[in-house]
């Protein structure tokens, strides 16, 4: 290093600030030691360096300024839009994109939560309607087997009649429990219950079993591992779905009258 | 002067106001030669910290984060208001004037900001944050995006350019007063 570049480093070095583990001023400095021209330079540096600070330490802030600052904290966590500076300007919201702000964010909030809940309850309300139509559904069926159908296609084989059925365009069971699938099959007939087309297949076991199938459409979903029972009075119903097919079985007994079959 | 670097995490602001707004303010009087603007610039630098500040996990930066944010607040207004300097002046290496450190104490404090926001604002701000003796060069350094070695020009410069206004002052004084005798 040469005397100009050494000058240049001591005239950044304060030695109550800056690191003498600064290899560079560790070098200046040495040389300062050894060089009484440098050394001098450096008093004259350190000395005009001190007079300036003190000088620009003696500028003393206004005396509310400090109060003005604390405020801050308040002025934060309460109300982000409130202008608390020496000019009274804002500085707040100038500079906070509109969906970061406080007042927005809880209006959306507010507006999301009305909606979920609207979705929520429109759900619910539609949940319940679907519900109440299943359950007058299942009555009709009930109501349909106690007057016992005429059955329009006869045959013992659940093959043919699944055949006829579909021929007809009408539901015919995707799938079916063994114990259903062992018992006997007489007939077949399809109907319009309520708006939904169905089929009905008769079986006979210890007593005659209506089988009604239809698509299940808007209809809602059935536990498929343990069918809704119903008690009309003679007859009793259990539901079910899988693949999006509905089955409502028909019986005359009591909810024991399942107890075999399903 | 407490320590900050030996603070925990938890920094409670009102120790931080206490520690740090009045070197602040300093530091915006002399970026922004107003006090109303310094006071404006050091609430503004504590408002950011009292909402960003918890996201600034090393409390041994703390400091040098209320500096460059008070500074980047001065220039983002000077950008709003269209005055930002961006280039570097050309100065000739000229030999460093020799400044007696008697006649800067014979100086008030007003005249020796004054002579300090003479200087040309690129060498202003790394040299009031030296004068300030809060941050270590290195520290300033980071504080502006700065190289060291630009830093350690900027502070050559300026110290240059004070001690010349410094003089002018003074020569300047001295001529009057000579005129009224």
């Amino acid at each position: 290093m040469n005397n100009s570049e050494i000058k240049k480093i001591l005239q950044a070095y304060r030695p109550e600030i800056d690191q003498l583990e600064d290899e560079k001023i560790k070098k200046a400095l040495e040389a300062a030691a050894n060089n009484t021209e440098i050394k001098a330079f450096l008093d004259n540096e350190l000395e005009f360096d001190s007079a300036i600070s003190q000088k620009l330490k003696s500028i003393q802030p206004p005396a509310d300024l400090r109060n003005k600052i604390l405020s801050i904290v308040e002025t934060t966590e309460n109300d982000l839009s409130k202008p608390n500076l020496l000019s009274g300007k804002s500085v707040t919201t100038n500079n906070i994109v509109w969906w970061k702000q406080a007042m927005p964010l809880s209006i959306a909030a507010c507006f999301m939560i009305i909606l979920a809940l609207g979705v929520v309850f429109i759900n619910q309300t539609k949940i319940n309607k679907q519900h109440d139509e299943l359950n007058l559904l299942i009555q009709a069926v009930a109501e349909n087997a106690k007057n016992s159908p005429k059955l329009e296609y006869k045959n013992n084989q659940l093959v043919e009649l699944t055949r006829f059925l579909n021929d007809s365009n009408s539901p015919s069971p995707n799938k079916l429990p063994k114990s259903i699938e062992d018992l006997k099959s007489i007939g077949c007939v399809t109907m319009d219950i309520k708006g939904h087309p169905m089929s009905m297949i008769c079986f006979k076991g210890d007593r005659l079993y209506h089988l009604y199938v239809t698509e299940q459409n808007k209809l809602p979903d059935l536990n498929n591992n343990k069918p809704t029972i119903n008690n009309w009075g003679e007859i009793t119903t259990a539901a079910w779905t899988i693949n999006n097919q509905l089955y409502i079985l028909s019986a005359e007994g009591d909810s024991n009258v399942y107890n075999d079959i399903l | 002067m407490t320590d900050i670097n030996n603070k925990s995490h938890n920094l409670d602001f009102k120790d931080l106001v206490d520690e740090y707004y009045t070197p602040l303010f300093r530091f915006g009087y002399s970026l922004s030669k107003s006090e109303d603007a310094a006071g404006d610039l050091t609430q503004q630098t504590f408002y950011i910290w009292a909402k960003k500040g918890d996201t600034l996990r090393d409390a041994s930066k703390v400091k040098s984060w209320l500096f460059t944010t008070l500074y980047r607040e001065f220039l983002r207004i000077k950008r709003k208001e269209g005055t930002t300097t961006t280039f570097e002046p050309e100065i000739m290496e000229l030999e460093l004037p020799v400044v007696e450190s008697n006649i800067v104490t014979v100086l008030d404090a007003n005249d020796t900001v004054k002579c300090l926001q003479e200087v040309d604002e690129i060498y202003r701000v790394p040299l009031t944050l030296y004068y300030l003796n809060e941050l270590a060069y290195k520290e300033i350094a980071a504080a502006l995006d700065l190289p060291i070695g630009t830093v350690m020009s900027r502070l050559s410069r300026g110290k240059s350019q004070l001690k010349s206004i410094i003089l002018e002052k003074e020569r300047n004084k001295n001529e009057i007063k000579t005129s009224n005798l």
